[in-house]
């Protein structure tokens, strides 16, 4: 729709300037190919043409789907027909995609007596990927290729690989550029410009190439699993034999071409480099592991093992090795501590030796001993992981005694400020000796507090003083209600009564004997009531009972025992001391079975 | 009746068994001093695990094992059990000296900010004393306020029930104060479990797995709080307050 629009309105211009114009300026842009692969260059020229004396200028489009290779080469050319003079001028581009898909490249434009007249816009499909150039041959292998040679495809974390970006060729090239950098991701790089480009031979697939190397650089991975970098791309000059001679002899094809031919730009990508990244091993792996992977040399020196205070040393620390040894920037060095150490001074060198990447690091440390005494510098350690071995290793320079002499100016006060102040107190003691008496066992977990005589202690005092409020409460109530005391005391009571009773008998003494069981009878009935013993009726004992729901037996045995007690009572010297025996025994059946109703 | 009498000869079969072995303890323990004093530390040190292993433990035996453990060199087991014998005894000054002794030798110095005097105060209330010697003492005053409240409850005098009332009241302050402490001791010395680095050098990690980003490398012998325990790792907090997670095995809990 939108070109359908822009060819009728493209048109329309072209008419009005035809009828308006008379200089006949014409604006077109083409290019060399239409479907272009990835990798492959194409040219692209916008021409504009008229019988004017001078061409107006040419607004170029926006190019910015693609990388501009060389260009815009502008020509100029004039002609003479039939007396008409025409002019013409090309702005020629050659391109490079930058990614597949489809891309228009707009119209260019220029201004003409006020107006605008607009190219052609042009359609580009980029596949993946070259397009093979239309009858070209590809028997031999190719002519020219781009790539990138690792020294290993698998590494351990941190392990340096070397990658070698070489041009194999069998024809001339010329002018090398880069048109697309290598992007390195999840490994620390480290380029190294190569002064020479080294030069050599190689035969591949029995055809022999010349070889250039052009560009080397390390990679340290950091990341475990696979790192890859992308191909580098760059662009060549590469002379291509001319194809007509090639048609004319196969034979005398060579001896003609050679040195003879078109010079063409093209683009070539290298392969991308993908390495798998083992992990360093967690066996074996030293607690201060460093960090350093390769193999590595350490060499220590000390200016001198005798000085006096004050006075400064140079212990210096050399690590050589074939990793990377950038991250150190530090070592513990453990002396002691009348030791002041100073900030290293670090120096660091990296190089490559043909592929083989190797750095220096020296750290310069400055001590300066404030204590005097006779001391040793330890033995610094370092470890690092050996790739080629597959394990840890631990470096151990050598251990230095020094001496070191009061110097004039010796300072106790100052010296002391290097020594912590509570340790100045604890220095040179030793710790206080063992105890020979065990103290006390107890089995190991075992609570010496154990919960159950806890929650006992907690508790008794609790009952105990619960159970002594409520004696205190029943001796209150005992105290204030009579009714209470009597009823609780009537059981007792009436057994007391009993026992007089008895003790009567036993004397022989009937009457007596007798007024104690009414007396025992009525005065438990009394009690429980709280009534007077001689204010109670038969009428009142008889409606008590009831009230109580006594048995109608026990009633009739009640009545009838103390029926008998008031009887024989006042007429003794009928009574027998057998009867008197039943009579009790009578009165306490009564008196144990009346109690089961009253509480 | 018969309970009580059950329980009885239960105690009594405890403690026999206990007084069986402890003859047993006492010659390994006199043969363990014996070769501490010849300076067979090595020796000695093992002699005072067997009695471990036999499942007894003193304050004296862990001072003992630490003076072993210092003598020998490994300053983290060292911190450990003279900290193990100030859990067991709080008020052990031999174990208190010699552990500081040991800490100079610590190589991680943790720089402290210095504390608000209260924060020191409560520290030392809730750290010197075991939490069972405030507990007995609340038991004391719980007894107490019982027994003056019984008598203001029995006696009938007015003097003395006055006075027993206000011991009543006095008990029951001091009670409410000692169990209080008890417990923030006992927060303080069982439930915040303690730890101690035992092995020479130990990554710190922010997260309890392998490879986590390294926080900072701890020695033995430094002192820390356990904050979270997962798996096979423990979240360790610093008294700076720095935090990380190490592997359980590069520590002790004390």
């Amino acid at each position: 729709m939108v070109r359908w629009k822009t060819i009728l309105w493209l048109i329309g211009v072209a008419l009005i300037t035809r009828v308006g114009a008379q200089e006949d300026i014409q604006l077109k842009a083409y290019v060399s190919r239409s479907v272009v692969g990835v990798n492959d260059n194409f040219t692209y020229t916008v021409e504009i043409s008229g019988s004017a004396r001078s061409l107006p200028d040419v607004t170029l489009p926006d190019l910015s789907d693609f990388k501009i290779l060389s260009g815009p080469s502008v020509s100029s050319s004039f002609q003479m027909i039939n007396f008409k003079m025409s002019a013409s001028k090309t702005y020629q581009f050659v391109l490079l995609p930058k990614k597949t898909g489809q891309f228009q490249i707009p119209a260019a434009t220029a201004k003409v007596d006020g107006k605008v007249i607009r190219s052609n816009t042009i359609n580009i499909t980029v596949v993946p990927g070259t397009t093979p150039p239309t009858g070209s041959k590809k028997k031999q292998g190719e002519a020219v290729f781009f790539r990138a040679v690792a020294s290993k495809s698998a590494a351990y974390l941190h392990e340096p690989v070397t990658i070698i970006y070489k041009i194999y060729y069998r024809t001339r090239i010329a002018n090398p550029a880069l048109v697309d950098a290598p992007e390195v991701s999840g490994c620390w790089q480290e380029e190294f410009q190569l002064k020479q480009l080294p030069q050599y031979t190689e035969i591949i697939n029995g055809t022999q190439y010349k070889v250039v190397e052009i560009y080397r650089m390390v990679v340290f991975p950091t990341r475990n699993g696979e790192v890859s970098i992308s191909p580098m791309r760059i662009s060549l000059d590469v002379m291509e034999k001319s194809r007509r001679s090639s048609r004319w002899d196969p034979f005398f094809d060579d001896f003609f071409s050679a040195g003879y031919g078109e010079w063409k730009q093209k683009v070539f990508s290298s392969n991308a480099v993908r390495i798998r990244v083992k992990p360093l091993p967690t066996a074996g792996k030293p607690a201060n592991f460093s960090g350093l992977v390769g193999q590595f040399r350490l060499s220590t020196s000390l200016n001198k093992t005798m000085a006096q205070t004050n006075q400064a040393l140079t212990y210096r620390v050399t690590i050589t090795g074939n990793g990377n040894t950038d991250f150190l920037t530090d070592l513990s060095l453990n002396l002691p501590r009348t030791f002041e150490v100073y900030e290293p001074k670090v120096k660091g060198t990296k190089g490559l030796n043909g592929n083989q990447f190797n750095s220096t690091k020296i750290f310069e440390y400055v001590v300066i001993p404030r204590v005097p005494g006779q001391f040793t510098l330890p033995p610094l350690k370092l470890s690092y992981f050996d790739p080629i071995e597959g394990r840890y290793k631990i470096l151990r320079s050598s251990a230095y005694e020094v001496m070191i002499e009061k110097s004039p100016d010796y300072d106790e006060a100052l010296a002391r400020n290097f020594v912590p102040k509570s340790d100045v107190e604890l220095l040179g003691q030793d710790i206080e000796f063992i105890r020979e008496t065990p103290g006390r066992w107890h089995r190991i977990g075992e609570n010496p507090f154990s919960t159950i005589a806890v929650t006992g202690l907690v508790v008794l005092p609790v009952l105990a003083f619960l159970g002594l409020l409520g004696v205190q409460r029943y001796r209150e109530k005992m105290i204030t209600n009579v009714a209470y005391a009597r009823r609780q005391r009537a059981s007792k009571q009436a057994r007391e009564r009993l026992k007089e009773a008895r003790r009567r008998l036993a004397g022989g003494n009937l009457a007596e004997f007798y007024g104690a069981i009414a007396g025992a009878l009525i005065g438990f009935i009394a009690d429980k009531t709280n009534r007077s013993a001689a204010g109670l009726t038969r009428e009142d004992l008889h409606t008590i009972l009831s009230e109580n729901q006594v048995a109608e037996s026990l009633q009739k045995e009640f009545f009838a025992c103390l029926q008998e007690a008031d009887f024989k009572r006042f007429a003794p010297a009928q009574a027998t001391r057998e009867e008197g025996e039943r009579c009790l025994h009578q009165a306490e059946q009564i008196l144990k079975d009346l109690m089961k109703y009253f509480n | 009746m018969r309970m009580t009498g059950t329980l009885l000869a239960l105690i009594l079969m405890g403690l026999t068994t206990v007084f069986a072995n402890e003859g047993e303890i006492n010659s390994i323990f006199q043969h363990a001093n014996a070769a501490y004093r010849a300076q067979h530390y090595q020796q000695a040190d093992s002699l005072y695990q067997t009695i471990l292993q036999k499942g007894f433990e003193s304050a004296t035996l862990y001072y003992n094992i630490g003076n072993c453990k210092y003598k020998l060199g490994d300053i983290g087991a060292a911190i450990l059990f003279y900290r193990k014998a100030l859990k067991l005894n709080p008020n052990d000054a031999d174990a208190a000296k010699n552990l500081k002794l040991a800490r100079l030798k610590v190589m991680d110095k943790i720089e402290l900010p210095p504390k608000f005097f209260l924060l020191t105060w409560w520290e030392a209330l809730t750290t010197r004393w075991s939490y069972q010697n405030y507990l007995k003492l609340a038991l004391v005053f719980w007894w107490v306020m019982f027994l003056m409240a019984a008598v203001w409850v029995m006696v009938r005098r007015d003097g003395i029930r006055a006075w027993s009332r206000r011991l009543v009241i006095l008990s029951v302050v001091c009670f409410l104060l000692t169990s209080g402490m008890g417990y923030a001791a006992y927060t303080a010395q069982v439930r915040q479990q303690q730890g101690v680095v035992v092995s020479s050098v130990v990554t710190v990690r922010s997260a309890p797995e392998e490879n986590a980003t390294e926080v900072f490398i701890l020695h033995a012998g430094t002192e820390f709080v356990v904050a979270d325990v997962r798996n096979d790792w423990l979240k360790i907090r610093l008294a700076d307050g720095k935090e990380g997670w190490v592997p359980r095995n590069e520590t002790e809990i004390i």
